[in-house]
């Protein structure tokens, strides 16, 4: 057991550097098993070329912010307990996570391609809450999709699911 | 939102209640697609649907007539839009353990429904306890959950069979008391549902379990008098009608198959006596089916079915033949479920229909070399078909890519491999019984160096096309006799006849797993069958039109290309 405060180098996809604490880094479980396949190589930066560096100093507060919890395990799944309500979000993550839409995405897809669980729930429920209650019309203009549907297809789906809103 | 790949969408899909994700479905055609084809969002879907009391069919519907479709054409629509999505789709990979003692009994729907091999004993008799497993839905990992279901007593393998849709898990088990044979049927409605209920029903009765879950019980021959059982309800828990009906996927009786909430059955005992182990060109049945509900979904055993026409306006499959080889007919089963399997035929004659190697779903049919290899097919486009089926070998590059919804099986003691909503599934299949079980073919495109699939010793340097042909189920004692009868001939074809007699088979791949012979112990009964491996070594390529045929006696061989015939007797004498 050492004391000493392992330092991780990571390097983003604008070349930004930061050096972060290992405990910091292995939220992610991409760095952890990067930085277990690289070894004890010091100073080497671990290059993250799907990130920009104004998204990982974001997420790297996220955690920082949860370095001392428990890593989820491989398994942690319940049945029951796995559709979780899109309200479960910790209060500190729910006020953290308060940024415009492309930052959102932008966090979603790091964590993704980071692989931090947490992080990556937290933000496809924050998502799912900005869609909670609202119509198909109301989606796009949130997101600024496109309605590709004919007319006729849109008719058709309207129709499928009107029996579910009785 | 676009820039979202769809395993994220997928994944934020999941956390939105029922009513949410229906109208996601309807906000774009990306996320429309995501919702008919994920399986964890299907798997919401399902859920919810057992939940709504009112049933999506009207109530006032006439119950037996005869224009009472499966499908109404917002369905189908909406079936041939799922059917399109799933062609784009890239498949999941998973690895599904079930513990050694279990055997698959049906996938569906992302369940996976297995059965222990013994029954255990409970407190009101024997119990058999069904294990349905399902994927969690909620995460992106995949992660099985199971959920058992204790039906009284089973008993063995034999005459019981499981289909599960829409989270509704049927159960049956078919008796025989004194002259009437009875039907058995458990229903177990999803996890929360109900308890199981013992349904029979009569001879030329029909099932239907609908959305709701209402059961419907029709007199198919006189469709005025039908019965219809709203379930659940405490005073039709059990309903015990006397003689016999059939459901799943047992012996040769009936078919019955399961989907969009339907269980329909059919009677076949009437073809049973004019099925003909070796005139497979006369047709048995005419069966008349809804294409894309009925058609592939069906539970059927191993017939032969010929779909002779397609009326795409009407959206039938006009069946023209149905053949069953009498050596399943008369005694032996497979325990065995699929997706409907056709050769198809006339205008599609040149599929062989022995290879079986065909299935039809959806727009398209896909032609299987073997459990991984898959082309496809635009039904529209036939000539490319009859092309391709001639030539299998010319192009594999349509891998797993684009199948999702598909339905595969092997001939006979294979193992057999489905794929199903996105899972994949293998294992093998059982089947005791006569001798007289059909040779199953297969062709080998390389030059055999290296391969060692069958562990037989080869001569590395032969050029020339090996045709393996495996035969099950008959009696190699006589090895001297076969080995003269198949050895002897010396023009085109070398023949070589590896022979393990009275050990189990020993051949790689299909028969590691131990299940074959778990088998065995819990059937009661010694595993009679033998398999072994003829081979032949051609000096030209081997074609899939060429047919085999293995009546228990002589092993039948014609080569399409030159219209050859070759013909080894085994017989004892």
């Amino acid at each position: 057991m050492s004391d000493k405060k392992q330092q991780v180098i990571l390097q983003t996809s604008d070349d930004e550097q930061f050096t972060v604490e290992k405990i910091v880094a292995e939220r992610s479980a991409m760095i952890k098993s990067m930085m277990e396949d690289l070894g004890e190589q010091e100073g080497q930066a671990i290059p993250l070329p799907n990130v920009s560096s104004s998204v990982l100093t974001k997420i790297l507060e996220y955690c920082d912010h949860h370095k001392n919890e428990p890593l989820p395990a491989a398994d942690s799944s319940d049945a029951d307990d796995s559709r979780r309500k899109t309200s479960e979000i910790g209060e500190w993550d729910a006020r953290w996570i308060q940024v415009d839409q492309e930052m959102l995405f932008e966090i979603i897809l790091a964590a993704n391609y980071l692989d931090i669980k947490p992080l990556l729930d937290v933000g496809c429920k924050t998502v799912a809450n900005m869609i909670k209650g609202k119509t198909p019309e109301e989606i796009r203009k949130l997101f600024n999709i496109t309605n590709d549907f004919t007319p006729e297809e849109e008719e058709q789906i309207r129709k499928e699911n009107e029996w579910a809103e009785e | 939102m676009l820039r979202l790949d769809s395993f994220i969408l997928e994944h934020i899909f999941q956390s939105l209640p029922f009513n949410d994700i229906l109208s996601c479905s309807a906000t774009c055609k990306q996320f429309n697609r995501i919702m008919t084809t994920s399986s964890p969002i299907q798997l919401i879907f399902h859920r919810a649907l057992l939940h709504i009391p009112t049933p999506i069919y009207p109530k006032d519907a006439p119950l037996c007539s005869s224009n009472k479709s499966v499908t109404s054409q917002e369905d189908l629509a909406r079936i041939i839009q799922t059917e399109r999505n799933l062609r784009d789709l890239q498949p999941l990979y998973e690895t599904f353990k079930i513990p050694t003692d279990q055997t698959i009994l049906a996938v569906e729907e992302g369940y996976i429904v297995t059965r222990e091999a013994q029954s255990t004993k409970g407190d009101g008799g024997p119990q058999t306890v069904v294990t349905i497993w399902y994927r969690n839905p909620s995460e992106n990992k995949v992660e099985w959950t199971s959920k058992d279901v204790q039906i009284p007593y089973i008993g063995h393998l034999t005459g019981m069979a499981v289909d599960i849709h829409e989270g509704v898990l049927a159960v049956t088990k078919w008796r025989e008391i004194e002259d009437e044979k009875i039907l058995d049927i458990w229903i177990h409605g999803n996890y929360n549902g109900p308890g199981p209920v013992q349904l029979s029903c009569l001879p030329h009765h029909r099932l239907e379990i609908k959305r709701g879950l209402e059961v419907h019980i029709i007199n198919w021959k006189d469709e005025s008098n039908g019965q219809m059982i709203r379930f659940p309800s405490p005073e039709n828990r059990l309903i015990t009608l006397s003689n016999h009906g059939y459901i799943g996927t047992e012996f040769m009786v009936a078919y019955s198959w399961m989907q969009d909430g339907l269980i329909l059955v059919y009677d076949l005992n009437n073809f049973q006596s004019v099925s003909s182990r070796n005139d497979i060109t006369k047709p048995n049945l005419i069966l008349r089916f809804p294409y894309y509900l009925d058609g592939y979904a069906m539970d059927s055993l191993n017939p032969i079915i010929q779909p002779a026409n397609m009326n795409e306006s009407r959206n039938i499959v006009e069946v023209e033949s149905v053949y069953i080889p009498e050596s399943i007919a008369s005694n032996s089963f497979c325990h065995l479920r699929t997706e409907v399997w056709f050769p198809v035929s006339s205008k599609f004659k040149d599929v062989d229909p022995l290879n079986l190697n065909t299935v039809l779903t959806g727009q398209l049919l896909r032609s299987l070399t073997d459990t991984k290899e898959v082309f496809e097919y635009d039904l529209h486009d036939v000539q490319d078909l009859i092309e391709d089926c001639q030539s299998p070998q010319s192009e594999m590059s349509t891998m797993f890519g684009k199948v999702r919804y598909i339905g595969v099986y092997e001939w006979y003691n294979r193992c057999f491999s489905y794929i199903d909503e996105g899972y994949i599934m293998t294992g093998p299949v059982w089947n005791e019984g006569s001798r007289t079980v059909s040779a199953f073919a297969e062709l080998h495109q390389s030059q055999h160096a290296g391969s060692s699939a069958d562990g037989d010793t080869e001569d590395q340097s032969d050029p020339r096309w090996r045709l393996s042909i495996e035969i099950q189920d008959f009696d190699f004692s006589n090895v001297v006799e076969m080995r003269k009868a198949l050895g002897g001939d010396g023009q085109n074809l070398k023949c070589t006849f590896n022979v393990q007699n009275s050990k189990p088979p020993r051949l790689k791949g299909f028969y590691r797993d131990r299940k074959q012979v778990n088998f065995r112990k819990y059937h009661g009964r010694s595993y009679t069958g033998s398999s072994r491996k003829v081979q032949f070594w051609l000096k030209s390529r081997p074609d899939p039109t060429d047919r085999f045929y293995f009546d228990g006696q002589r092993l039948i061989c014609r080569i399409q290309r030159t219209g050859e015939i070759f013909i080894w007797d085994f017989g004892s004498d």
